[in-house]
């Protein structure tokens, strides 16, 4: 007899065992699908995730560039020379600049700029980027302006009618003109505040003597080191009511858009992918188990307890995990590290180099996976009968299609990217993605008893292929889902090619407008509307803006102090720009409450992400003040605006009854023919009040991101494609063995092969046009989704989707599922029953 | 000896401890098997019972000496592997231990299933048509070994047959029919 072995030296030899089950089983076809499955949702997961971590990174350094520091402190009084001293103590690089509004002379002609004066060591972050002659070349700065010199925004030579080398006066001191600034990496975020800039060294503002008590003048601190000594310094500095820190995550709302869109969609399509991916293991997993039942039996008449079975199966698959979410995370590291090069100039300058926690995200999420989705039908292994090794039809206890649904729904949540950006667009995604697998098995179990039905009144081959269908009624149903979900998969990847991303793209047409004018005063309309017209553009709309300070909501009086976020601070502490209109822009979507129509009483439309920043609720009263008169208005509406759209847009607005009384300036934008150079020069002449703020380069850089989003959705895709192809695998192998043994069968007993053929064609034809009907309805609701929440455009499902859908299920699965049952009736019956 | 559907099968399942009887008890060296739960009559296997199957139930991806060890790497016993040498030898398969089942003959295949039920030494052997699917000159050479076996290792063989000749080889014969010992 055996001699007593302990516990743990069983376990031992049963984990052993487990090793030598996992040598054998990579010969196994159904083994191989999940690890397949696993090695795809792996490699997608490490790829999406390393990739956007690299690029999020490149974007933060970038964004410190666009403060030209790591972090600003920002004041309309003095700052106090210990911030600066506290910052040294710091191991932190410090310089500051002064910025106010001031006049130039130029002779008899005057113009409104922004002078800025800066000290040695400014820009710490990013380049200033001048230009020596009118028409020279554009070329990084290495030093400052020299005491008594100006280098001057490009157009202000047209507006006062100088050239490079005239001097200037500013306030009571005199410049000479000595170079053309082109770029200055801390402008870009200021739209809204541009006049003409004029650079000067620091040393030279005394001089001007325009700095007096009184003066509305902006001190700037910048700030440049490591992190943990900016942390610190936050923490120190207990900076007065006047001051504020700027961080680079205030700046340019528009490229961030660009960015969290692209986040949302690919973390969506590795969401797909891993969902796909999931289902391929959970099929594979249960014709596995169904393969391995004559094999636990046997180790249960061995002996083998159900707790040594369920070490041996967990064992295995745990082995199985590992292996392949080793191989998954090696080839999503090396695939993002492809789309890195392949999408190079993604963000402006180099990527960071990747680490190692987007592999050991998706390793994780390797093991998750197999546990969610795999586990399930294989612990159920454990309570396989042992009497079944002498009787095939002892009735096995099936997994719980509960239990196996719960682990799923657990591994999707924990897998699902809530940190790509949006957590209620992956809500949204995981309650689709619940809701297509529900309609497909739905819509399986009633094709299933449908042609039950009408299997009688038909001829022999379909009455064999509709009766095989309803004889593994279960089976079909699994079927379908699963081929019904690789056809979605399919389908969602050649309607994002051909059609969203197409049209995302056409969001930003060649026509968007790269130049603002704002400061237009009534009296300006009809000329400005004359000028433009003269001057072939087309005719574009002019928005009423009117300024005011909001006060008070819900009655209850709000400034800055009232809330802790820096950004919802500043929003209070500024002027508003507020607006009238009677329907809603294209580029808004209305996502509470209800629009106003014509004629409409005093109310508020707000932007929806301002309303949740200061805490602002339909019904909410609004209270602004506009030029000392107080207008209060409920909010009745929340809009979501696609600041991306690069077009004119208001973060509140009203009926026309609420502030067309109120004294307003007007606000428009257009696209400046390239081929019209002078024609800002001319409208600043004709209109000298008006301020033109090109926003030229930014439109590239959105465009830029816009063009390699699209690019990279459709490689990480791939893993997509490739999750759907493996679920259409596993799902056409679940059965195959089964419809082969039939196949020969039915031959042995002298029935033609063509019957036979037809009799399998008409049950996957039956299955594939189910699944394909499914399939596509799933890939217009994929549409929509990602049409109306990620890219903001429009989406109208297209009938074509669901008849290409259906055709491809038809024709592929038909296709496949012949191939090998037709392969198997080639063989000679003798061989082939000595096979069965 | 029985006809189909007398009830042998059931028996073998029952006295292994593979089912518990709807009613009455059924004890082996002691234990009284319908009162123990599923693990402690797998327990009672793996220490006392063996089997050989009609259709050998070798596991096509492991090796004569691997299906061999199965059973003992199941007992946690340290020196599987060479008990397990060592009755492949005995059987007459010291050259064949690396072979899969596929690279086997019946016969061979059959002499691999008893080295697996005698490599544990077990109380007691139960075989379910054992020559049941080998042609008559292997059939012999098998029952004979099976015999031999049983013999060397003072094992209690229940054998379950239709075959009139093996069962006269065996010390007692019992018939049944429509579930009852009729002799």
């Amino acid at each position: 007899m055996i001699e007593g072995a302990g516990l743990a030296t069983s376990s031992l030899a049963t984990l052993r065992l487990a090793g030598r089950f996992f040598r054998c089983d990579l010969r196994s076809a159904q083994f191989l699908v999940i690890g397949l499955a696993v090695i795809v949702a792996v490699a997608s997961i490490t790829a999406v995730s390393t990739f956007t971590a690299r690029v999020r990174s490149a974007l933060d350094e970038q964004s410190h560039a666009l403060l030209a520091a790591d972090l600003a402190v920002v004041s309309s009084e003095v700052l106090a020379p210990r911030l600066t001293e506290l910052a040294h103590t710091q191991g932190l690089l410090t310089t500051r600049f002064l910025a106010l509004r001031t006049m130039l002379s130029a002779g008899e002609n005057l113009q409104l700029s922004e002078l800025k004066a800066v000290a040695s060591g400014y820009p710490l972050r990013g380049n200033l980027v001048v230009r020596d002659t009118l028409d020279g070349t554009d070329h990084v700065a290495l030093d400052l302006p020299a005491p008594g010199e100006a280098w001057v925004d490009a157009r202000l030579p047209g507006l006062l009618g100088v050239a490079l080398g005239a001097t200037i006066g500013i306030g009571e001191a005199r410049f000479t003109i000595t170079r053309l600034l082109i770029l200055e990496p801390d402008r870009a975020g200021e739209f809204f505040a541009l006049a003409p800039r004029v650079l000067i060294n620091l040393e030279s503002l005394p001089a001007t003597r325009l700095i007096s008590p009184g003066s509305r003048v902006q001190h700037s601190l910048l700030l440049a080191g490591p992190r943990a000594a900016l942390a610190a310094f936050r923490n120190k500095a207990a900076l007065g009511h006047q001051a504020r820190f700027v961080s680079p995550a205030d700046s340019r709302p528009e490229i961030r858009a660009a960015l969290t869109h692209a986040e949302q969609f690919l973390g969506l399509a590795a969401l797909t992918a891993t969902a796909l991916a999931g289902i391929a293991i959970l099929l594979a997993a249960r014709s596995y188990a169904s393969e391995r039942l004559d094999t636990v039996a046997l180790l249960r008449t061995f002996g083998a307890s159900r707790s040594q079975i369920l070490l041996l199966v967990v064992g295995e698959l745990v082995l199985l995990a590992i292996t392949a979410a080793a191989i998954g995370a090696a080839l999503g590291y090396g695939a993002q590290n492809l789309l890195a090069t392949a999408l190079r100039g993604w963000t402006q300058g180099v990527l960071p180099p990747p680490d190692w926690t987007g592999a050991a995200r998706g390793f994780v999420a390797g093991v998750v996976a197999v546990a969610g989705f795999g586990l399930a039908p294989l612990v159920a292994l454990r309570n396989v009968p042992p009497a079944r090794i002498l009787r095939q039809d002892t009735q096995v206890p099936g997994t719980r299609p509960l239990l196996s649904g719960v682990y799923a729904l657990v591994a999707m949540v924990l897998l699902a990217p809530w940190d790509s950006g949006d957590w209620h667009l992956t809500g949204w995604a995981l309650v689709g993605f619940g809701a297509v697998l529900c309609l497909l098995a739905g819509a399986g179990f009633g094709l299933v008893a449908l042609l039950g039905a009408v299997r009688g009144q038909a001829g022999i081959a379909w009455r064999s292929g509709l009766a095989n269908l309803a004889r593994r009624k279960h089976q079909s149903v699994w079927q379908i889902t699963a081929l019904g979900l690789g056809i979605m998969a399919l389908l969602l990847l050649s309607l994002l090619r051909s059609d969203l991303l197409v049209r995302w793209q056409e969001t930003l047409p060649a026509n968007t407008p790269d130049q603002f004018l704002v400061n237009i005063q009534p009296a300006q309309v009809v000329a400005l509307k004359a000028f433009l017209s003269r001057h072939q553009l087309p005719e574009t709309a002019l928005y009423p803006m009117v300024r005011g300070r909001l006060v008070a909501i819900g009655g209850r009086p709000v400034g800055p102090d009232n809330y802790p976020d820096p950004r919802a601070k500043r929003l209070v502490d500024r002027e508003f720009n507020l607006s009238w209109t009677n329907e809603v822009r294209a580029d808004n979507r209305v996502v509470a409450g209800r629009f106003w129509g014509e004629s409409a009483s005093p109310q508020f439309s707000v932007e929806v992400e301002l309303a949740k920043q200061l805490g602002i609720k339909i019904g909410d009263a609004l209270r602004f003040s506009i030029a000392d008169q107080a207008i209060e208005a409920n909010v009745t509406s929340l809009r979501e605006v696609a600041w991306d759209s690069m077009q004119v847009n208001f973060f509140v607005v009203s009926p026309v009854s609420l502030l067309g009384s109120q004294p307003a300036t007007f606000i428009t934008s257009f696209r400046l023919p390239p081929a019209h150079p002078t024609l800002l020069r001319e409208l600043v002449a004709e209109f000298p009040n008006i301020t033109v703020i090109d926003v030229g380069a930014v439109l590239t850089q959105v465009r830029g991101i816009m063009s390699r989003v699209v690019d990279a959705v459709q490689f990480v895709f791939l893993f997509t494609l490739a999750a759907g192809v493996i679920v259409l695998i596993a799902a056409l192998r679940a059965t195959q063995s089964e419809r082969i043994y039939d196949a020969i069968i039915l031959k042995t007993l002298g029935a033609p092969r063509r019957l036979i053929a037809c009799a399998v064609a008409i049950e996957f034809a039956a299955l594939g046009a189910c699944a394909g009907l499914i399939g596509g309805l799933g890939a217009g609701f994929g549409g929509w989704l990602i049409a109306r929440k990620v890219l903001h455009i429009d989406y109208t499902l297209q009938p074509a989707v669901i008849g290409w859908g259906m055709l491809a299920g038809l024709t592929g699965i038909v296709a496949v599922g012949l191939y090998a049952v037709i392969s198997a009736l080639r063989e000679p019956v003798s061989s082939a029953l000595r096979k069965l | 000896m029985g006809t189909s559907g007398s009830g042998k099968s059931t028996l073998l399942a029952l006295l292994a401890g593979l089912e518990i009887p709807s009613s009455g008890r059924c004890v082996l060296a002691g234990e009284d098997l319908s009162q123990l739960d599923e693990d402690a009559r797998a327990r009672v296997r793996r220490e006392k019972v063996g089997f050989v199957f009609q259709q050998f139930h070798l596991l096509p991806a492991f090796s004569a000496l691997e299906n061999v060890m199965l059973p003992l790497q199941l007992a946690g016993a340290h020196d599987a592997q060479t008990r397990a040498q060592t009755i492949l030898n005995t059987v007459g398969l010291g050259d064949r231990w690396h072979h899969y089942p596929r690279q086997l003959s019946g016969g061979e295949q059959q002499r691999v299933a008893l080295a697996r039920a005698y490599c544990t030494a077990p109380a007691l052997l139960l075989a379910d048509e054992p020559t049941g699917n080998l042609d008559a000159t292997t059939a012999c050479q098998v029952t004979d070994l099976l015999f031999d076996l049983n013999a060397r290792q003072a094992t209690t063989l229940v054998l379950i047959t239709h075959d009139e000749r093996l069962a006269a080889r065996c010390a007692r014969t019992l018939r049944l029919a429509a579930g009852r010992l009729v002799e």
